[in-house]
């Protein structure tokens, strides 16, 4: 038995990876990274943390203050959820634009999409938990803009708010949706997403114009290295700014002063643009639209070899989605 | 050419181990330190059980004034079970004083009362005496920090 481990152990160690792959490569192993960071911080962070109005806001204060490394704690978990939504959308992008969801990884594209709302839900649900004025009005504001949204709205709002307004019962709800829901979510397509990965590996870049295939490079220490690198200087950036920048804890939640001007999660402000600019029933369709054309994408462009008009139609369609989205959220922040 | 390789590899994966232990340790040394809660997060994040003697040092009607964290708290033993409360008045924050006789807090500043469960009877106070859980475990008398209601 132990020989046979050995044998996969040593099949492992021996393993190839394509010898063209750039930076960009390491964007799906880094974001596990720090999906992972995200549930040890998470974890850490449900050892003090009350899940009540009464003392939500006064156990994050114990956190912050009183508990030791509780503000670097608390720092990563916060930064480190935003990098990780802005990773696995630059993950999505290269995923596109390399057409690495053509066959046989057409299921694990969906997966990541999958993968992709499940990781901003939980940035949503998480927003709350604080229970300061931030919290409240912004998420209000959420509410809002996903009550804005026909029919669609109506099922989020009753699902994840049980149609209640912002209190104790939706802080409760919210909680139970960011610890006890969410993880096994995760963990169980982030499990089937790795699989695939490991069981049909990375996709093989199309050499430049001339250029000839080189031979496959060993996964180490070729890759793990580069991936130590990319690790470290990401890390060292969401290790700087939880050092620099400590997370914003405001008053404690007030139902009876608005916080003026308040924005919704960077994430979700090309929703509320849009919002902004159509009725609730065409949101609702560009939403919908969005999404199922997004899993709807391998099925779309199946075979390798395509026409350039088609290579540049594929291009030009990415680029508007990644420019109208980001024009989208600019507006809404400058809004 | 081979040896020249496998010296790399070696050296490599000697760097990337020592890299990993080095930041591993720290981490977990980090990790550990948050697990240790310090006494201020404890007291904040309650309740905490005080001590305050054993349940036949107070009569039947009788009261006991204690101090539980620096704060004076009247302990009262009723009929059933007994009662814990903030002997600062809601008023102006004068200590008040247990009544056996007429089952009341008296306030001896501006005459303000409570009953027995520390709610306004009379005078100047709008809000009720801070109410504390009491309880006897194994034959004492606790008081119950960090969940005090107001009711």
């Amino acid at each position: 038995m132990f020989s046979s481990v050995r044998e996969i152990f040593r099949a492992e160690w021996e393993r190839t990876v394509p010898a063209h792959i750039n930076l960009l490569h390491y964007l799906g192993a880094v974001t596990l990274i720090f999906l992972l960071l995200e549930i040890t911080t998470g974890i850490l962070l449900m050892i003090y943390y009350r899940p009540s109005a009464g003392e939500a806001y006064y156990s994050i204060g114990v956190i912050m203050d009183e508990v030791r490394f509780g503000w670097l704690i608390r720092a990563l978990h916060r930064w480190g959820a935003d990098l990780l939504i802005l990773l696995s959308f630059l993950h999505l992008i290269r995923v596109y634009f390399s057409r690495a969801y053509q066959a046989p990884r057409q299921l694990n594209w969906n997966v990541g999409i999958v993968l992709l709302i499940v990781i901003i839900t939980f940035g949503f649900t998480g927003t709350l938990l604080t229970w300061d004025q931030y919290a409240y009005w912004s998420t209000d504001s959420a509410r809002e803009i996903i009550s804005g949204v026909s029919v669609l709205g109506d099922i989020v709002l009753t699902l994840i708010w049980g149609g209640w307004q912002i209190g104790e019962e939706v802080l409760l709800r919210f909680y139970a949706f960011h610890v006890g829901v969410l993880p096994w979510i995760v963990v169980a397509f982030l499990f089937l997403h790795v699989l695939l990965v490991w069981r049909f590996g990375i996709k093989e870049p199309v050499p430049l114009r001339g250029g000839r295939r080189l031979p496959p490079v060993p996964f180490f220490p070729d890759f793990a290295i580069n991936l130590l690198i990319a690790v470290l200087i990401t890390g060292g950036l969401l290790l700087s700014i939880a050092i620099f920048i400590p997370p914003p804890l405001l008053e404690r939640a007030d139902p009876l002063s608005p916080l003026l001007h308040t924005q919704p999660r960077w994430y979700l402000l090309p929703v509320r643009e849009l919002l902004e600019s159509v009725s609730g029933g065409t949101a609702a369709l560009c939403i919908i639209g969005f999404v199922a054309l997004l899993f709807l994408v391998p099925a779309l462009d199946r075979r390798a070899a395509q026409p350039t008009w088609k290579l540049i139609l594929h291009r030009g369609i990415g680029l508007l989605w990644v420019v109208g989205w980001v024009f989208l959220g600019v507006r809404g922040y400058l809004r | 050419m081979e040896d020249e390789s496998a010296t790399r590899r070696s050296f490599l994966s000697r760097l990337l181990a020592g890299t990993l232990l080095t930041g591993g340790a720290g981490v977990f040394a980090a990790i550990v330190a948050y697990l240790f809660p310090p006494a201020e997060a404890g007291s904040v994040l309650g309740p905490r059980r005080v001590k305050i003697g054993s349940p036949d040092e107070i009569l039947p009607g009788e009261g006991k004034l204690t101090l539980v964290d620096e704060e004076p708290v009247w302990v009262v033993r009723l009929t059933r079970g007994f009662a814990a409360m903030s002997a600062l008045c809601t008023h102006q924050g004068c200590i008040v004083k247990w009544d056996p006789q007429g089952r009341l807090f008296r306030c001896p500043c501006h005459e303000g009362q409570f009953d027995e469960h520390g709610n306004v009877v009379s005078g100047l106070p709008l809000r009720p005496l801070t109410r504390f859980r009491v309880g006897a475990l194994r034959g004492d008398l606790f008081v119950f920090r960090g969940d005090e209601r107001q009711i």
